[in-house]
């Protein structure tokens, strides 16, 4: 192959028309072919010369009814843009061929020729590090596949999710698998699992220095394969599967009540036990006591009560008859107890007794003190209020001689004429 | 002759109260323990059948169906549907994950099977609903966590398998 031009040319025109071609490898993709038409397409705003050099570099030739890209661009291109479609699994089993023939050449001649042992060890190298590229690359786009499925749910129907993901399941996933499968006879993982304990032994026995280096190379190869054949394998049985099952149980389930609802007060429904009362104190009446009374439990918090509030409204609409008050102190004289006198009235007059109504009542004493003769002992008493708690003298209330009172009494009338 | 232990509370919880037992409880374990006793026993004395999966249990009967099964359904469908028209993990999230009511009502309130629910007088508002998510507490299908949340419970996949069922029937007359 004649290139016309140096190869770090090309690179710097691939570089330059990366989107061109990106477009020409999606295409080829999909349809592994580039049509005449779609060619021409993308070609109509680009300049001649690209063109020309697309083929002089031999990015692309020409087939009987299209164009395709040249292969290692194809797969160099697949590379970088990390787009493949996925192998089937029949393509990644030519493998299995692959690597029995080589280890069974290499078996039969490890005591013979040198060279052309060593070249068969290079090849096995070769061939199984292609198979893990491959395969790598398979189950990253299954699970891409996967999940495009599961995340574009809005663009298929629940019969075409289904039947895409049956499709990914049966012809790739579980082949897959099978072909990772340690356990199973005939799968890959398995002859790749003999090869490299041969291996492991000839990289001590074998008597020539240069093909144990190779042998020892190889059994490196085949330990990292081990492992990542061993990843792939868990990604297929941890996520892809799952995932896939769900979908598939997820558009069941779905397409089950679609159908359902279609007529819901016709189809029928799965039977479920009836509740049975056999006397009036079931077990359930504790249950339906208690879903009773659930609905009462936050009435007390919606209704917000806000006491200071109440309170002062109150207040202001009770007014406090002081002249009554000191009607009761005169005739009830004399008081033993002052101030359990002052409790008892307030209790049996006022409509809301509270601390301040008390302190109010007591104050009477005072307003008109020469009335009164008070008589202090040294006994105390405590008085419970809601808010408070009063701890007061004992004090006896007696009415003054009736000449005070009276002359008081009359200049109290002077006052207010 | 000897009962097991719980033997009245697993009667109780199956035949009187009619819900669900799940794995868990007493009397699932003791149900679990002395399984073929009890599907002959409910068989012979009440003439319904014991229903026993490896999370959930409760009996069944061919004669007397509660028509409170319609109303899971409808229930049933139309969640699982506004949930994976929301883009929710249909599976894991009735599994795994609680759900508010507040959140499921926003979803019935807009969900173009309104009419459906319309129809069921156990679904049709929000009141009504309330009292219906009661029932579903009662008979162990959700479990309440506050106030607003709940998840719910094993017996849930009953009513999912059934609509599996459907499917599969549905796509069996097709072929």
């Amino acid at each position: 192959m004649i290139l016309k031009a140096d190869p770090d040319k090309v690179l710097r025109f691939l570089e330059d028309n990366f989107e061109l071609l990106s477009a020409l490898y999606r295409v080829q993709l999909e349809h592994n072919l580039i049509l005449q038409e779609q060619f021409d397409e993308m070609m109509a705003s680009k300049a001649n010369v690209v063109a020309r050099r697309l083929f002089d570099y031999k990015l692309i030739t020409a087939q009987a009814n299209g164009f395709r890209l040249n292969e290692p661009v194809r797969s160099f291109m697949g590379f970088l843009l990390n787009e493949f479609k996925p192998l089937l699994p029949e393509e990644l089993k030519k493998y299995y061929g692959g690597f029995n023939g080589l280890y069974e050449r290499i078996r039969e001649s490890s005591d013979g020729d040198i060279l052309i042992l060593a070249e068969r060890l290079d090849a096995i190298y070769m061939e199984v590090q292609q198979f893990l590229e491959n395969v790598e690359s398979n189950t990253g786009q299954l699970l891409r596949a996967s999940q495009h499925l599961k995340a574009n749910k809005a663009d298929y129907a629940y019969s075409e999710r289904i039947r895409r993901a049956r499709h990914l399941i049966e012809y790739y996933i579980e082949p897959l698998n099978r072909i990772l499968d340690v356990q199973k006879e005939n799968s890959i993982a398995n002859l790749l699992n003999t090869v490299s304990s041969f291996v492991n032994i000839q990289r001590f026995q074998h008597p020539h220095t240069g093909i144990r280096t190779r042998f020892a190379r190889l059994h490196e190869l085949l330990r990292d394969v081990d492992r990542q054949v061993l990843r792939q394998s868990h990604i297929i049985t941890r996520e892809l599967l799952p995932l896939i099952e769900r979908l598939q149980t997820e558009s069941e389930i779905l397409t089950g009540w679609l159908y359902f609802l279609e007529r819901p007060l016709l189809n029928e429904v799965p039977p479920m036990p009836a509740r049975r009362k056999f006397s009036i104190t079931g077990s359930n009446i504790g249950a339906s006591l208690h879903l009773f009374l659930q609905q009462f439990e936050r009435r007390p918090k919606e209704i917000v009560f806000n006491e200071a509030e109440t309170k002062s409204i109150n207040r202001q609409h009770l007014y406090f008859d002081r002249k009554r008050y000191q009607k009761q102190l005169q005739a009830a004289l004399p008081v033993s107890n002052y101030f359990s006198w002052c409790l008892d009235i307030m209790h049996q007059y006022e409509q809301m007794p509270d601390t301040e109504r008390f302190l109010k009542i007591s104050s009477l004493v005072f307003e008109n003190g020469e009335q009164y003769e008070m008589v202090f002992s040294d006994e105390r008493i405590e008085l419970e209020m809601e808010d408070a708690v009063f701890d007061l003298p004992v004090i006896e209330l007696k009415a003054r001689s009736t000449s005070v009172a009276e002359s008081s009494i009359n200049s109290d009338h002077a006052v207010s004429r | 002759m000897q009962y097991p232990d719980n033997h009245q509370e697993v009667v109780n919880a199956l035949l009187v109260d009619g819900r669900f037992l799940l794995e868990g409880e007493a009397e699932f374990m003791t149900l679990k323990q002395h399984l073929d006793f009890y599907e002959s026993f409910f068989v012979h004395s009440f003439g319904t059948n014991l229903q026993f999966f490896g999370d959930y249990a409760f009996l069944q009967s061919d004669r007397d169906t509660d028509p409170f099964s319609r109303d899971v359904c409808i229930f049933m469908g139309v969640l699982c549907y506004e949930l994976d028209r929301e883009g929710y993990n249909l599976i894991e999230q009735l599994s795994f994950h609680t759900l508010e009511f507040d959140q499921v009502e926003q979803m019935l309130e807009i969900s173009s099977f309104r009419e459906v629910m319309e129809a069921t007088s156990n679904l049709q508002d929000t009141a009504s609903r309330r009292n219906f998510y009661n029932r579903l507490q009662r008979r162990h299908i959700i479990e309440k966590l506050d106030d607003n949340t709940f998840r719910f419970t094993p017996a849930h996949k009953y009513f999912l398998e059934f609509a599996k069922n459907i499917a599969r029937s549905r796509k069996e007359e097709e072929e």
